[in-house]
């Protein structure tokens, strides 16, 4: 087994808020879904893991690179998708690739520009004057491009509307499925995940109340349910059923 | 082979995934040595999860009809269909004898049943 991404007892303490020895990994090739509640520390946890907050305990490897000391390596097989990511927004998409293309090791211009051709975006358009679902689109271009080992994505498809949503699965499956990588990715619409997450991790409170493969999740829900219903993600968000 | 996934299906997905492929095998449109499409290619295909086609391909090498080879995927193994034929066959003669106990039931004679049986067989060999 090759572990992808590992946290291991990651803990960060602010006044009002935690994470609290935040243990749990992810294999090659697989796709983990990261749920809770509003506040639970999803976001948080993917700003350590691109070093924006850096007085935490624990460690988080990726590949086996230590996301605090190797940020150069750790940046160069990690692509961070989500709203806040940092470009020159007055910059065309072009000219930012060309700036930012040389600090990956193995980007790759002929798929960056095969998704911009597959979400229709023109490579001379402003980075600023995207719209929100066009810039994560723009932003999984540019990821597919520097073939990451995992794609760390947080809450990339709220902003798309709903067939591309659909689609986005599938292209998220493709490049699994051909690259071999591994994607990390929160949501809360949790029914994107009911159809490819392969292992669930549901934080509560900054702290993991548990890190579960699906089929195991389904059987817990069909041993504990009378009903004959097909287990749903959001499921696990009605209070008391798995405390 | 086609593999088709029910959302309205009582069974699991994995569940689905393991039925069809067996009666892929019993009828012969999978045959012993052929190669599966790999996990994450059905997973693809029938935009599931990796895990809940891994857990069918699995389920179904316990059960003896398909064997993994490392670092090539799942085939269908030599020896197994004859197995799985006498288990339908067992199946199918459970069915029957519940149709015969409703018929015994209702004091139907065994000639007017063979009769009956005798002439739904034909039209339904003739098509």
């Amino acid at each position: 087994m090759e572990k992808v991404l590992e946290f291991n007892h990651v803990s960060l303490i602010w006044p009002d808020f935690k994470i609290d020895d935040v243990t749990f990994y992810l294999e090659k090739g697989y796709i983990m879904g990261l749920v809770g509640y509003n506040g639970a520390g999803k976001t948080t946890l993917f700003r350590i893991m691109e070093n924006r907050y850096r007085n935490y305990t624990g460690e988080i490897l990726i590949d086996g690179y230590d996301c605090r000391t190797q940020e150069a390596r750790v940046k160069d097989i990690t692509a961070f998708i989500s709203d806040d990511q940092n470009f020159f927004f007055e910059e065309s998409i072009k000219r930012n690739a060309e700036i930012y293309s040389p600090y990956y090791s193995r980007w790759d211009w002929d798929s960056f520009y095969k998704y911009l051709d597959l979400f229709e975006i023109s490579d001379k358009t402003k980075v600023k004057n995207l719209s929100r679902g066009t810039f994560l689109k723009f932003q999984l271009a540019f990821a597919v491009a520097h073939h990451p080992v995992l794609y760390a994505m947080d809450e990339p498809s709220a902003g798309f509307d709903p067939v591309f949503r659909y689609d986005f699965l599938r292209i998220v499956q493709n490049i699994v499925a051909e690259d071999n990588a591994s994607v990390l990715f929160s949501t809360h619409n949790t029914s994107d995940l009911d159809k490819i997450a392969d292992y669930i991790t549901m934080l509560d409170n900054g702290r993991v109340l548990f890190c579960k493969d699906v089929e195991t999740l389904r059987d817990e829900y069909r041993l504990k349910s009378d009903k004959n219903e097909r287990f749903r993600i959001s499921m696990l968000f009605e209070k008391g059923r798995w405390n | 082979m086609q593999i088709n996934i029910s959302s309205m299906s009582t069974l699991a997905i994995y569940e689905q995934i393991v039925n069809q492929i067996k009666d892929a095998i019993i009828k012969k449109e999978l045959k012993p040595g052929d190669g599966l499409p790999s996990i994450r290619s059905l997973a693809k295909e029938l935009q599931i999860s990796v895990i809940t086609t891994k857990r069918a391909y699995e389920e179904l090498e316990k059960e003896g009809l398909l064997k993994s080879v490392a670092g090539k995927g799942f085939y269908v193994c030599e020896y197994n269909t004859d197995f799985l034929k006498e288990k339908q066959a067992a199946m199918l003669e459970n069915r029957l004898a519940e149709v015969l106990k409703d018929c015994i039931k209702a004091d139907i004679q065994l000639e007017d049943i063979l009769d009956t049986v005798k002439i739904i067989y034909d039209s339904l060999k003739k098509g």
